[in-house]
């Protein structure tokens, strides 16, 4: 077959990369502003990982606990960031999810109710009152199916099933992106005014995660190789309740909601260990907490048989758990022929969600890239060195719509940034080295990876496993040089790993090296040759910018609060 | 895919046009039994109103009917006698592109009409409990409970929860309704919906068995005429 | 434990009209679900074998296949409940991109088409109704869009229709139960929709891997809906009385 070399060319005001919840999110804002838009998504429309999102919204409705209110919502997001989110992003979170919620809700979202007929909040991890807004334990997907219904009757375009390989930025301003379009092996040059990245995290850097395929830090390298500023990028939340057993399906996620309705921990020896970790917040602290105890546990020899610890919910009964967590009863029922509503669950942590990635504005979403724009788990500063449960989605519905709007807004003021085709030719030429060569298997390097990924980049890290880590990443280095697939363009699973493995590789190098420098014990990063917090020196941010093929890194302090929010810590 | 293809559709249905024998053995089973029926009739022995018989055979059409236009039997004639598929399963559907299909669009759109055999239904279920009545008081001034009232009692009960498992008495009396609260007693309604719905999972095997306890009621009835001891009396006392 | 033999239907329509049945050999770990194998044949016998799959954790519906004539997710079958050979075929009812992938933009097209869920008016806000308003609708809210209703549909499998297809009466039906919405939708699937080519032979509801009662909750109570309107004689009398169109 020869190589195609041809192209087609799309015009639009917005694109966006990703069609999750901050993408379609996004896109609504950007079409009700009357721009043209695009949606690039690597799956089909409606399969992206917020669907995997089960526990709900965090919204300060005060529907059940009426003491609730923006500013605890602040408090909460805050502090167990640990002093490292940008106040600002924070600030908007906390003040506008309500609205976003009830928005949601008029887009056609159905929530469960209270008994007087609000929506109804459940209690999370490290949330002062019952803040999570659900359906049931599907509440991402039902976010998903109601923006989707709604950009599908929206003018915005939608190309699904597309890779964007490449976004190109002339004198760090954005001019468009290239990508090849799997369903028929087709290149796609889209120029745009404006280019909003909403792809997600870099869960599939490890081996046990609850990720889906899509995360595999794409957006991060391509903002970064386009000029964008990386920022945080050692921060990886560890989700405490992930399956173990059977090895199939290691990682997948246990819903917090489990705990939320009432799930206690317990080791081999039948003890609630987290009374011992956290005699206030007990099973219901931070993740980074809940995550270490367990982990703990399991080092210290109090695990279960199959390395893990155990999850009970059977108290509750077996029509409460059927009509609460439908998902969690099917998944071990089917998975592990477990019956929850009379069996405990065996668990461990697993790698859940990138609280670093691109570097943001947080009143636009704007990055240092002039047009482009970054939102959701690719976008970094909301939540610092820890996410609390159910602030992702109403990360993608807060920050989704302000940055459609603003990326629009730019749109409009505006033009087209000229370039050369020279820069498509190259990327062409760097598509098509990838195939019809007998280079090595990617596949092979991308378990190498993730293997010493989960191993030496963990819950608890030193500086030992980390050298080991950046050793193993610094060997496949000139190996990904020489990879390749047989096969076309079209639908073709080893071209799209080869693809990705230099996406993997790089977000790898940066994890590490950004984890390597943090000396110190904060959020979700723990170092036990470091074990303190040190808020003296390292309140500060690491960010990464990419020179002449280099990977520079840098620190910012993080910004001081302002007068009127220093006062809420006294307050609450 | 052609659109508004119903203009093309004619009322006769495509699928009586093909060589059909399962189609054509299940009409014949249905006039023979029809013949048995008007043939050999036992409207009543010893008390024992033949339910084929209740009120009269000349609501038997209705009762067909109602069992054709049923949620349940139509299922089970879509899927055995034209095969619109035999099964779910690749390899064994036997459905194919080249046979015609017409679904519910032509000839059995009349099936919409079930609600209505479901009220002729519900109108004919209460002879059912007065033969129960009668099969206890047949001799006058005495009062006996026999074996065969039992089976009376049961096919009385199999009739009945296969009548209000309908799916049209559920939309009817619960299903149309989108927003309970809004409705006065929309709590009741709903409760009365979802005990309805319970009893709705089980529609088709409580169509299928109570149709073969008709039938053994009747030949338990007939077996009884020939003089089968079959029949058992538990209780007998003068009133 | 032993190696299983997969056989896989590998073919690409757009170069070539030509098929062919592949077998692989997988070696067999505790718990593998079909999905697994799949990606073993991939890392290590062919990387240009196409399948679709995002979550592998049966939430997205991305990985449906026919495996041994079966319409299921890939990452919800395992291995230990089928036998030593296995045979996966791509979901019959669209067409073939690549080996198990196939192209099911159709489905999106008719998404367009569906209403979108639109509010009652002058309803103060923020809403209030009750849980027992929720559960009908929540049930169908929770498909995950894999198309197997969709592919196990003879109507769509075997037969030329406009029929939508189950998997979009569950969608009709979650925004006609939506206590708030204002539109009902059983006309269009009376007419555009041609739910009359529906024969309720319960197909759909027998594959659904979220267990949702396709037929009995969503396909019948629409199809009682256009009774309603189009049939039932008191139902038409009330119409034209009301001078209502539908």
């Amino acid at each position: 077959m020869p190589a195609k070399t041809e192209y087609v060319t799309l015009k639009t005001d917005v694109l966006i990369i990703g069609a999750g919840g901050a993408g379609l999110r996004a896109a609504i804002a950007a079409t009700e502003a009357g721009s043209s838009v695009i949606i690039a998504s690597k799956s089909l429309l409606g399969k992206a990982h917020t669907v995997m999102a089960e526990g709900g919204i965090a919204a300060a409705l005060g529907n059940v606990d009426p003491q609730d209110n923006w500013k605890v919502h602040f408090t909460d997001t805050y502090v167990e960031g640990v002093y490292l989110s940008n106040w600002r992003m924070v600030e908007l979170l906390a003040k506008e999810a309500p609205d976003r919620v009830y928005e949601l809700e008029r887009f056609g979202a159905l929530f469960d109710r209270t008994p007087d007929g609000k929506i109804m909040q459940r209690p999370f991890g490290a949330h002062t009152y019952r803040r999570l807004c659900y359906t049931g334990d599907k509440t991402g997907l039902e976010l998903i199916r109601t923006l989707q219904d709604k950009v599908a009757h929206s003018p915005a375009r939608i190309l699904d099933e597309f890779v964007v390989t490449k976004i190109i930025s002339v004198n760090g301003k954005v001019a468009g992106a290239f990508g090849i379009s799997m369903r028929d092996g087709t290149f796609k040059l889209i120029e745009c005014k404006s280019l909003i990245i909403a792809t997600g995290g870099l869960g599939r850097l490890f081996k046990v995660t609850s990720n889906s395929w899509e995360g595999t830090g794409d957006g991060l390298a391509l903002a970064y190789r386009a000029g964008a500023v990386l920022n945080d990028m050692e921060m990886i939340q560890f989700h405490p309740t992930g399956m173990i057993w059977p090895p199939a399906v290691r990682g997948l996620l246990v819903t917090e909601g489990v705990r939320g309705e009432g799930g206690l921990l317990y080791n081999k020896d039948n003890e609630r260990f987290m009374l011992r970790y956290s005699p206030k917040k007990k099973e219901l602290d931070a993740r980074d907490v809940v995550a270490r105890a367990i982990y703990q546990e399991i080092i210290e020899g109090r695990g279960s048989e199959h390395g893990g610890v155990y999850l009970d919910i059977t108290h509750r009964g077996a029509k409460y758990i059927k009509e609460k967590l439908p998902s969690m009863y099917m998944q071990y029922k089917e998975f592990s022929d477990i019956d929850i509503t009379k069996e405990r669950m065996e668990v461990a942590p697993t790698v859940h969600y990138h609280m670093g990635g691109i570097r943001v504005e947080p009143d636009t979403g704007s990055t240092n890239i002039i047009g482009l724009y970054a939102a959701g788990e690719a976008s970094s500063g909301l939540h610092g060195a820890n996410r609390l449960g159910g602030n992702s989605l109403t990360d993608l519905l807060v920050f989704g719509k302000i940055v459609g709007a603003s990326a629009a807004s730019f749109a409009k003021n505006s033009n087209q940034i000229k370039f050369d085709e020279s820069a498509v030719r190259e990327e062409i030429d760097r598509i098509l080295s990838f195939t019809d060569n007998s280079g090595t298997n990617p596949y092979q390097l991308i378990d190498t990876l993730r293997e010493s990924m989960s191993k030496n980049v963990g819950i608890l890290r030193n500086e030992k496993d980390l050298t080991k880590a950046l050793d193993t990443i610094k060997s496949l280095i000139p190996k990904i040089k020489g990879i390749g697939v047989k096969g076309g363009l079209r639908f073709n699973p080893g071209l799209l790993a080869c693809l990705e493995l230099n996406n993997l590789i790089l977000s790898a190098e940066l994890v590490v090296r950004g984890a390597l420098e943090r000396k110190e014990s904060r959020g979700a990063h723990a170092r036990t040759d470091f074990p303190m917090r040190k808020d003296d020196v390292w309140r500060k941010n690491i960010i990464f910018t990419y020179n002449d093929g280099k990977n520079d890194m840098s620190f910012v302090e993080v910004p001081e609060l302002p007068d009127h929010l220093k006062e809420l810590g006294k307050e609450v | 895919m052609e659109k508004n293809s119903n203009s093309s559709l004619t009322w006769f249905p495509p699928e009586f046009k093909e060589l059909n024998w399962r189609l054509w053995s299940f009409a014949l089973i249905l006039i023979l039994s029809a013949g048995a029926l008007i043939l050999y009739p036992v409207s009543e022995y010893q008390g024992y109103v033949d339910p084929f018989y209740s009120p009269t055979v000349l609501v038997i059409p209705l009762i067909a009917l109602f069992r054709l236009s049923c949620y349940a039997y139509r299922k089970d004639y879509y899927r055995h006698v034209f095969r619109h598929p035999l099964a779910c399963i690749d390899g064994i559907r036997f459905d194919d592109k080249r046979k015609g299909y017409s679904g519910e669009m032509t000839f059995f759109s009349l099936n919409n009409f079930h609600r209505y055999f479901l009220y002729i239904a519900i109108v004919i279920l209460p002879f059912f409990y007065y033969d129960i009545y009668v099969s206890m008081m047949y001799v006058p001034g005495e009062f006996i409970f026999r074996l065969g009232t039992i089976v009376l009692i049961v096919n009385t009960i199999l009739l009945t929860l296969w009548t209000f498992s309908c799916h049209a008495f559920r939309h009817l009396t619960g299903g149309h309704t989108d927003c309970y609260s809004c409705k006065t007693a929309g709590g009741a309604k709903k409760k009365f919906y979802n005990g309805q719905s319970y009893l709705n999972r089980y529609h088709e095997q409580l169509a299928f068995i109570s149709l073969i306890v008709v039938l053994a009621v009747d030949l338990y009835i007939r077996a009884l005429i020939v003089g089968w001891p079959v029949d058992f009396t538990f209780l007998k006392f003068v009133i | 434990m032993e190696d299983v033999k997969i056989k896989i239907r590998r073919s690409e329509p757009a170069l070539s009209s030509e098929w062919r049945y592949e077998e692989y050999s997988v070696p067999v770990v505790e718990g593998m679900v079909v999905l697994d194998a799949v990606h073993y044949i991939q890392n290590n016998i062919d990387p240009t074998l196409a399948v679709r799959w995002n979550c592998k954790a049966a939430r997205c519906g991305s990985c449906s296949a026919e495996i041994d004539g079966k319409p299921k997710l890939m990452c919800k079958t395992r291995l230990d409940s089928l036998g030593s050979k296995i045979t996966i075929n791509p979901i019959k009812a669209y067409p073939v991109v690549k080996d198990l992938v196939t192209d099911v933009s159709q489905n999106y097209e008719i998404a367009k088409k569906i209403p979108p869920f639109t509010p009652k008016q002058g309803l103060q806000e923020p809403w209030k109704f009750m849980q027992i308003d929720v559960t009908r609708s929540k049930e169908f809210r929770t498909c995950i869009e894999c198309f197997l209703c969709q592919d196990v549909c003879h109507v769509i499998r075997e037969h030329q229709s406009n029929y939508y297809g189950p998997k979009h009466v569950v969608k009709i039906a979650a925004l006609d139960l939506h206590p708030i919405d204002s539109i009902d939708r059983s006309e269009l699937m009376h007419h555009d929709g041609g739910l009359g080519y529906c024969d309720i032979t319960k197909c759909c509801q027998n594959v659904c891997p979220e267990e949702i009662r396709i037929t009995d909750n969503a396909i019948i109570p629409e199809k009682e809906r256009i009774v309603d309107h189009a049939y039932d004689p008191i139902g038409v009398l009330i119409k034209k009385i009301k001078k209502r169109k539908w």
